[in-house]
């Protein structure tokens, strides 16, 4: 397969150093700009499946860099790194076209998280689905029951999202933060580990004693759905 | 320029002004009385005209034109120099009278009228107020009295215009002269702001004065600006201490995990040094959303929010955490009721309030209510707990402030859920609930549609 070409648009160089390596380690492919400028040349150049565009760039503003791709036609999916973490900062990377937004400080884990999900997003896997299937655990989208071996399991609202957003993320590592984002649409976090206590409210309604685990935890990361690896 | 010469020259335009206005407001009322005294002189001339005219026409039906003249040239002989006489034949000859000949504007009856001679002794274009009657015979009469040539201002008015003004300039000079001192020093005091001397008092003990107010004003404002200031530097006191202290304990988790290798049992010393890590930014993210709050740069993100979509989305964030703890939490609020709100950061608000009761409060429920309470919005979270003790609130509302300084958290909390509430115009509220703590967001209503 090949290896994923990420271009990172990063000014500070251990950043840069950091998140290159983290990315080699994963099997990608990174290439490094140190301005908006060599950003723009990069990327109108070379066929990327993603981008990593820090917000503060010397030259330019990474929100003007992703409005000149957008408007570029660059379609590859970017996340925005910004050390203006506000909810208000995520919201404006949002709106200019951006993918995910990150603020530093982040774990890489936290970054190649979001990447792997973007890419597979990217990767052209939209298909219309009425329900989910994995091994004996069954969600119907239109009635909105799931149900696991026959056995009828009644979830609220959210864990339903919940559960959703995990199957269709199937085999991903998943961050905390991620879900509260996409799950819950809050962008700050918490200071209880209420995500922590959401899974294992699911994890006990999935998994009866005897079953096959499906919500696996990712020591210091997040969560996987999915078989045991 | 010196500051002396300054000074006088402010001081002499501080009083030109009010003297110009003086002397336009007197010379208006000198005029306003002048006027009034012409109108009063008219009238009487008039009434006198009238009352000669009856005379003589009287005089000439009884006994006949010659009687008439007679009279009017003993008339003519006093020595009121202003009157006017005159009677024409009927074919326009000049038979008696002072004037040589008939005025060109006035009719033969004329029940009074100002007419300009052309020609009088000499001056031209005198005015006269004249009356005139046809009489019996074609005659025509003319009786008349010349206006003054000038209107000198009344002596006593001007009199009394004169001394007003000295009496004005007189008291008004000290006190002019006094409140130049006292803005000067409202000015010195200004300046002495930022430096580094206790801030000025611009309203001095006891004094009545009439800018007053003003310097009161000022005095809130400092007071004010050094609460502020009071504030930034607490906050950054606290900060540099927990993140200098969080850096510590990072950097010696760091050296010992390069030291020696972390024991089966052992915590790993690099995950509790990460731990630390995202503690810390978490600290820094929740300040710079402070920041921003109170800055006023979330008022772009304003949108309508359904309320209770947003405390049940709230509610089933928090049950599971709930659970754990064994507590109940219940969210409350009418159908409906829809107000832009910044969504994310009053949920980030409300979470806060509802952290604070899960992680203190003994009570077992926890409500999260929204009301809409005569003009006002009101979001609440009610414990059942202990409560705070009134003594101990402000405290709690502190940055940084903790009560309990064992328990998690970054003493960020209530700052942030104020700076919220500041930010969409209401404020917060800590009231007891008896048991309990009540927390109370209060906003302004504000319904879009």
């Amino acid at each position: 397969m090949l290896n994923n070409r990420i271009l990172i648009v990063e000014d500070d160089a251990a950043t840069s150093d950091y998140i290159s390596r983290a990315l080699v380690d994963n099997d990608m492919a990174p290439h490094r700009a140190a301005s908006g400028r060599e950003a723009l040349h990069a990327a109108f150049d070379g066929q990327f499946d993603a981008i990593v565009l820090d917000r503060m760039l010397p030259d330019l503003d990474g929100l003007d860099v992703l409005k000149a791709l957008r408007a570029g036609r660059v379609g590859a999916p970017v996340i925005m790194l910004s050390a203006l973490g506000s909810t208000l900062e995520k919201v404006a990377g949002l709106d200019a076209g951006a993918d995910d937004y990150l603020s530093k400080p982040f774990a890489t884990e936290e970054l190649l998280a979001r990447l792997r999900v973007l890419l597979r997003r990217g990767a052209g896997e939209i298909r219309i689905e009425t329900r989910l299937v994995h091994d004996s655990l069954c969600v119907d989208l239109l009635s909105r029951t799931v149900t696991r071996a026959g056995r009828q399991i009644r979830l609220q609202p959210r864990e339903f999202r919940l559960l959703v957003y995990l199957m269709r993320h199937a085999g991903q590592v998943v961050t905390r933060t991620m879900l509260l984002e996409q799950v819950w649409d809050y962008r700050f976090d918490p200071a209880t580990n209420v995500v922590d206590v959401q899974i294992s409210r699911l994890r006990r309604k999935l998994e009866e004693p005897g079953d096959a685990p499906l919500l696996h935890t990712v020591w210091g990361v997040g969560y996987r759905f999915g078989a045991a690896e | 320029m010196s500051r002396a010469a300054a000074h006088g020259t402010g001081l002499f335009r501080a009083l030109l002004a009010p003297a110009a206005m003086h002397l336009a407001g007197l010379a208006a009322a000198l005029l306003f009385f002048a006027e009034l005294d012409r109108r009063e002189d008219a009238r009487a001339t008039h009434a006198a005209l009238i009352a000669t005219r009856s005379a003589l026409a009287t005089l000439y039906a009884a006994h006949g034109r010659q009687a008439l003249i007679d009279d009017m040239d003993a008339r003519l002989r006093t020595p009121e120099a202003d009157q006017l006489l005159l009677l024409a034949a009927p074919n326009g000859r000049i038979l008696g009278g002072n004037l040589d000949r008939w005025p060109t504007l006035l009719a033969g009856d004329s029940a009074g009228q100002t007419v300009t001679l052309a020609d009088w002794r000499g001056a031209r274009g005198r005015d006269a107020a004249v009356v005139s009657v046809r009489l019996a015979g074609g005659e025509r009469l003319l009786v008349g009295r010349l206006e003054p040539t000038d209107r000198s201002m009344t002596p006593p008015l001007a009199a009394a215009a004169a001394l007003g003004l000295a009496l004005w300039l007189v008291c008004a000079l000290p006190f002019l002269h006094a409140r130049r001192r006292r803005l000067a020093e409202l000015a010195a005091a200004a300046d002495a702001i930022g430096g580094s001397a206790p801030p000025p008092r611009f309203h001095g003990p006891g004094r009545d004065e009439p800018i007053g107010p003003l310097a009161g004003a000022l005095d809130a404002m400092v007071d004010r600006l050094q609460q502020k200031i009071d504030d930034l530097r607490f906050v950054i006191d606290s900060l540099a201490h927990d993140i200098g202290a969080g850096l510590t304990r990072t950097r010696a988790l760091v050296r010992q995990a390069r030291i020696e290798p972390p024991g089966p049992s052992a915590p790993d010393p690099l995950h509790l040094a990460d731990q630390h890590l995202a503690d810390l930014g978490r600290t820094l993210a929740v300040a710079i959303e402070i920041g921003r709050a109170e800055a006023g740069q979330a008022h772009a993100a304003l949108e309508p929010v359904d309320l209770q979509r947003l405390l049940t989305d709230l509610v089933e964030l928090f049950d599971a955490a709930a659970e754990v703890e064994a507590k109940e939490l219940h969210a409350r609020a009418p159908d409906r009721l829809i107000v832009p709100l910044n969504r994310q950061l009053v949920s980030q608000a409300l979470a806060n309030l509802v952290e604070n009761a899960l992680r203190h409060s003994s009570g077992k429920t926890i409500t999260v209510a929204a009301a809409r309470e005569e003009d006002q919005l009101v979001l609440e979270v009610t414990d059942s707990g202990a409560g705070i003790p009134p003594h101990r609130l402000p405290e709690a509302r502190r940055r940084f402030g903790r009560l309990d300084s064992r328990a998690p958290g970054t003493g960020l909390g209530l700052t942030l859920v104020d700076a919220v509430a500041r930010m969409h115009g209401g404020c917060l509220q800590l009231e007891d609930a008896g048991p309990g703590l009540r927390a109370r967001i209060l906003l302004p209503a504000r319904c879009p549609g």
